[in-house]
Order: structure tokens, then sequence, then C-alpha cells
């Protein structure tokens, strides 16, 4: 009897979950990273090549100790990074955009999630951390989460490859199941990316005054389109109040039956607004496909029933 | 066997981490600190960071920022003066902006950190922040001096605020940076952090936007 709690959370994490969320999360971390750089292509030189913005030496050392082990291990792992040459540098980068595609269309889906993990890194934390936002620093674990979730063997390339040479029809969406440590892993980061960002701001005079969003769009910085906002400051005052109650208490809420759609809904409404006036990075796209693990499966199966190839496969075999 | 006695432990201790590094500063009772100091440099170690405090220290000032403009003039060996940045020489305070430059972008958020690295040092002085400073700014000047353009003796960097009245919508400018990047020797000559307005101008004109 006393190990039923254990084993419980046991379950918890291992029990066969929908992997319709981790799919959905391999295309479109791979479609960010891949439009991501894809713009910066003539920029290579300039942003991470020996005669770019931080030079020819690595990052590492730019900046002070991040840790207890930082210096220990950063310094160690730097030390087998070639400091890049002009050729090494777009050969990465090319590198890069080809994992990174194949990563979204599930070709050789491990490995090339791998490689676009490995050159992610080594371009924003070895290279230019200035160039990105903080999207790109929040999206390494949870790359990870999906490469580790067997993805592959849906909606993908290896998947249909695999198909070829079996001579089997698709898996219905209700097959797509594994272990589900991935998913609550990715949950779990999602629920304390929320707490971090909800409660660090609970006594700030800004958002307390109700400005943070006039300060969002107001900043060329941040806006896509920076207009005279002062008529609009009671509807962004507004939209202050609503991200200022929405972040904290989403940890909680999200787990909660019935509520935690809703919630889900909601949050996901609120990077749509802000995916519309800010200009941040993918960061819009990284919160929507995390919340997407707290939605039923029958909603994203709606959605995915979109897509080529899925909408044929509605039933179980 | 392997997932129960090892991948479930470890599966929990990350998880505890996570959590554990999640407890802000703001709410976190005062002996959590080195449990959560522990966590958090534990997990940023391996690139991990349970969350990332978005549009963090609002205040409640008047004044919001409007723009962030930066202009880098270099000077030739014959005295020869050219405008290196921005690309087209303008500086955007209004109107629509799909995504920002990624030079623009690394530039600037150079600058933030050297100017986190010099508002630090303003609290306590540190030869390692000064060092972090310099030794960034001197990379910006670096990239600057390597221009195909050149060759340059002196490269000269402003960054310009604007801002708002939250209350008026009234705009005002403020020189947040201005330093001076010696390309022969490599050292940072000229550096001047918040400089008055007529030595400012006594270099690149009343406003070196308009």
């Amino acid at each position: 009897m006393k190990r039923a709690p254990i084993e419980a959370v046991y379950r918890w994490y291992f029990d066969p979950q929908p992997m319709q969320p981790l799919v959905i999360a391999r295309i479109v971390f791979g479609l960010c990273i891949f439009s991501a750089h894809v713009v910066r292509i003539p920029y290579v030189e300039n942003l991470y090549g020996p005669s770019g913005l931080v030079g020819p030496a690595l990052y590492h050392g730019l900046r002070p100790p991040i840790g207890y082990l930082d210096p220990i291990i950063g310094g160690w792992l730097a030390s087998f990074v070639p400091e890049p040459g002009s050729g090494l540098t777009v050969f990465l980068f090319g590198a890069l955009l080809v994992a990174s595609l194949c990563f979204a269309v599930g070709f050789w889906t491990r490995l090339s999630g791998l490689v676009t993990l490995a050159l992610f890194a080594y371009f924003v934390r070895l290279r230019i951390p200035f160039a990105y936002w903080g999207w790109a620093i929040f999206m390494m674990p949870l790359l990870l989460y999906v490469i580790a979730a067997p993805t592959g063997r849906f909606l993908s390339v290896d998947a249909w490859l695999a198909r070829r040479r079996s001579g089997e029809g698709p898996r219905p969406l209700s097959e797509w199941r594994a272990p589900g440590w991935p998913l609550r892993l990715m949950q779990i980061h999602l629920c304390t990316m929320y707490f971090v960002a909800g409660w660090s701001r609970i006594d700030e005079a800004g958002w307390l005054q109700g400005q943070v969003v006039f300060n969002a769009v107001n900043h060329t910085l941040f806006s896509r389109l920076t207009i005279d906002w002062q008529p609009w400051k009671p509807l962004l005052s507004i939209g202050n109040w609503v991200a200022f109650v929405l972040e904290p208490v989403a940890p909680l809420l999200l787990w909660l039956p019935r509520i935690g759609v809703w919630w889900a809904y909601l949050l996901i409404a609120m990077h749509v607004g802000l995916e519309l006036v800010t200009n941040i990075g993918m960061w819009s796209y990284l919160m929507v496909v995390l919340l997407t693990s707290f939605l039923p499966t029958a909603h994203l199966d709606a959605a995915l029933r979109l897509l080529p190839g899925v909408s044929e496969v509605r039933t179980n075999r | 066997m392997l997932r129960r006695w090892l991948g479930f432990p470890a599966l929990i201790l990350y998880s505890a981490l996570l959590a554990v590094a999640a407890l802000v500063p703001e709410i976190r009772p005062g002996p959590l600190d080195r449990p959560w100091g522990f966590a958090y440099s534990l997990l940023k170690t391996v690139g991990v960071m349970p969350g990332i405090p978005l549009f963090q220290n609002q205040h409640g000032d008047d004044e919001k920022w409007r723009a962030q403009c930066i202009k880098v003039r270099a000077d030739g060996p014959g005295g020869a003066r050219a405008d290196l940045f921005p690309p087209d020489l303008v500086c955007q305070k209004s109107g629509l902006r799909l995504s920002m430059p990624p030079i623009e972008h690394g530039i600037f958020h150079m600058l933030e950190q050297a100017w986190s690295y010099e508002l630090a040092l303003r609290r306590a002085p540190s030869a390692a922040d000064e060092e972090r400073r310099d030794r960034l700014l001197g990379r910006l000047g670096a990239y600057f001096c390597r221009r195909e353009d050149g060759p340059f003796s002196t490269i000269r960097l402003i960054w310009y605020a604007y801002r708002t009245s939250y209350r008026t919508g009234a705009e005002t400018k403020k020189s947040q940076l201005h330093y001076g990047y010696a390309c022969a020797s490599g050292r940072i000559v000229d550096e001047r952090w918040f400089p008055s307005n007529r030595e400012l101008a006594r270099f690149w004109g009343e406003d070196p936007w308009e």
C-alpha cells in the first residue's frame, strides 16, 4: 500500500500518452529554427564569422560565470569547439538549415534533431547570443524532450518510408501514443515558465499600474506597429491585466479538469494577440505549441486532420 | 528495470530541480535561497532555464521607451568621415516594423549588456565588470574597424534613447552611451557615459538623426 503513491507517479511519467503535442512541437520547433536562420543568410559572416560582431573568439568568457559549475564545464566544453573560420561557419550554418528542416519533416528524425540542437546551441550560446531573443535559449531543453520522444513514427518522412517498405497503411491518430515522460517534462517546463514570468512581476509598479502592454507596443524594439498609442491606453491596460492574471495561476489551473482547457485556450489567445502586435522572435509559436500539451487530444486530432495524409486515418484499424 | 531504477529517479530529480529553480525571489521564502541557487546554477550550467522573467523591471515612471537608435561614424586616416551604421542611416521611431534586422538586434543587445556592466560598476566598482564592459565594446569597435570600406583610425558610436510621456505623449531624447574606439591600438580612447548635449553636438550635430 505504501508504494501506491510512488507507483502512481511512476505511471504518470511512463504510461503511454498521446504524442500529438510532441509531433506538433517537432514540426513547429524545426520550422522556427529553420525560418529564424533562413532570414539570417545574408548576415552569416557579419553575425557568426570570424570578422563578425563578436570577432573570432568564442563567446564564452565575455559574460560573467553563471553558476557554480559553469566556469569548469562551460570552459571545458568550449575547449573542444574550434574557433570559426569563414568556411567552417558557412558549413555549420548550412548544416543547421538542412538539419532543422529534416527534423521538421521527420527525416532521420532523432539524428537530425540532435544535429539541430548541437548546431543551434553552438550559434546561440557559443557564437552570439545577442542576436537572438530569449526564445532561443528557452527552446533548447524543450527540443531535447521532443528528440527523446518517438515523434519520427508519426506524420514524418521516416514513417512514410517505413510504410513503403512494409506496405502498411498510415497509423490512426488513436495509435499515436508512447511513454509519456517527454510530454510530462514539456508540461512541467511550461508551468515553471509561467511561474517565473508571472510571479517575478507581482510587485512591479508598471504592471500594477496597467502600463506594460503600452510599454511593449510603444517601443520600436518590441512593437510591430509603432503609432501613437495614447488613445488606446484603456484597451492596452486591459491587456496588461489579462496577462497579469492569466500567467501566474496557469501552473495550477492548467492541470484542473475542464478549467485547464479553457485556461490553455485563453493563454493561446493571449500569445496570438502578442504575436500580432509585438516582435519577439519565435516566442509566441513556442508557447502556443507548449500549451497544446494541455489541450484534449480530440481537439488536436481535429486540427491534424486538416493536414494532407492525416485526413484519411480517422478510425482505428 | 533501467527505467524504474535509473530513469524514474532521474525524472523526479530533474522535475524537482526545475520546480525549485522557478522560485523567483519575489515569493521565495528565505530558507529556500540556497536550494534555489544550487538548482538554478546547476540547470543553467547545462543550458536549461526554468523560465524567463519577461517584461521585468517595469517601473511606473511617466517616461516610456519609444526607440533606441544607434549610429556609428568612422574617421579615416586623412580626416575623412564615413557613417557606417545603420546601413540606411535612418532611425525608425515609428511605423510598421515586421522584424528587427539581425545585425541591429545583435549590436543593440551587445550595447545593452555593456550598459548593464556599466550600471553594475556604478553600484560597486569591480575590475571584472570593467574588463567585461570594455571587452564587449572593444569587440564591437573592432567589428566596425574591420569593415571593407576602411581603413579607419577611430570609430565613434552613439546610442540614443527616445522616450514618450505616458501621461501626455510628449517625446524626449537622451544619449544613453557614447564611446570612441581607436582602430590601430584596439583601445577605447574616448568614453563618456551620459555626455552633455553640447559635447555630443560638437561631434554629431544637434541631432544625429535629423
